[in-house]
């Protein structure tokens, strides 16, 4: 029992701690886009959390196997990943804020389609929770690299533990998610205005995505020349 | 007398002699590496200023007689990316690499500094404690 306690806890602490916070604050504002729809929320959280569970799942797999070193993986996702994760944010954030427009033609997608792959709920968050998972952090590096996966050559379920950690980062982020949803739906009844503030939020989502794309682009690639 | 007197100072001439070619045989240093990339975070600069500040602080001696030294380096430089694999690297690291007549002879990562960044203390007195295992196995 207690390796897993202790996975899912080394996962919760990689989420709260300081330095995927960017990432949070985005994955958060993405999560609880549909702000007055609490089970729509609880869905996109559930389909984040899988992406992330599903994302050290494999990779744990391809370490406990020895397909991969250890070092090897861990310093190409931390070299790579992280100037990937810019650019795609950015892109998204545009997106989301309809500066940029994908024109799929019409006889291949109906108009409703688009609207929700726009919106993109659950399959759009499942993505963000892969992309998330593999952008990792230094103090991530070292707790999933260092910590988890020692933990899991010891174990006999070793393989089964990047589950746990998965969930375990990806929960703080579903709570925060979850928590402004039911605030926000909860207050707004008060007020008769459920529907108003959902309109914004796309734009708002859009905006925080845009600020963390550029602060990764800032970070790993602007930084690094100077 | 005379040839006894100067048979135990050739003794001595010999012992102390040896003493000394003993002394400077067994060169030994501890070398405390701090492990970078490109990309700095807040807390991976902290951690590097914390290790020289435990080591200003605790080791001034040894930093001065060259038994100890720090090094920062930056492994995605050439011709320092084999440290990665030389230490099987995964992130932002302090390793600390005991060194005789030029070849290493035991290395150690002292993964807790993540864990105790959050405790200037707790971190000075990790990294001290690390270091005074290392130069106390050379003194024996």
């Amino acid at each position: 029992m207690l390796p897993f306690v202790s996975a899912l806890w080394l996962g919760i602490l990689t989420s709260i701690s300081p330095c995927p916070l960017a990432a949070n604050i985005a994955a958060v504002s993405f999560l609880s886009k549909k702000i007055n729809h609490p089970r729509l929320v609880l869905q996109s959280s559930i389909a984040y959390i899988a992406g992330r569970m599903l994302t050290y799942a494999i990779l744990g797999a391809i370490i406990l196997t020895s397909l991969t070193s250890v070092p090897a993986t861990a310093n190409f996702l931390q070299k790579y990943m992280n100037r990937i994760l810019g650019p795609v944010l950015l892109i998204v954030g545009l997106f989301l804020l309809d500066v940029i427009k994908i024109n799929i033609p019409s006889f291949s997608i109906s108009k409703d389609k688009q609207t929700t792959l726009a919106e993109s709920g659950v399959k759009g968050s499942f993505v963000l929770g892969v992309i998330f998972a593999l952008s990792f952090c230094p103090i991530a590096a070292a707790l999933f690299f260092g910590s988890l996966i020692p933990l899991a050559l010891k174990s006999a379920y070793g393989i089964i533990l990047p589950f746990f950690y998965g969930v375990g980062t990806g929960i703080p982020v579903a709570v925060f998610a979850l928590g402004i949803a039911m605030g926000v739906t909860s207050f707004s009844k008060w007020f008769r205005k459920a529907t108003a503030f959902e309109l914004y939020t796309r734009k708002i989502t859009g905006i925080i995505f845009v600020i963390v794309g550029i602060y990764f682009i800032w970070h790993y690639f602007v930084a690094i020349m100077a | 007398m005379v040839i006894k007197r100067f048979l135990a100072l050739i003794i001595l001439i010999v012992l102390l002699t040896m003493c000394t070619t003993m002394v400077f045989a067994a060169s030994v240093k501890i070398v405390a590496y701090y492990f970078h990339g490109n990309a700095r975070c807040p807390t991976c600069h902290k951690m590097e200023q914390y290790t020289k500040e435990a080591i200003e602080e605790n080791f001034k001696d040894e930093l001065a007689n060259g038994l100890l030294v720090v090094k920062t380096v930056n492994v995605e430089e050439k011709e320092n990316e084999h440290f990665v694999n030389d230490y099987q690297l995964y992130t932002k690291s302090l390793i600390i690499s005991r060194v005789e007549n030029g070849k290493e002879i035991q290395h150690k990562n002292l993964t807790k500094i993540w864990e105790y960044v959050r405790d200037k203390n707790k971190f000075f007195n990790y990294v001290t404690i690390e270091i005074n295992n290392y130069l106390k196995d050379n003194q024996e």
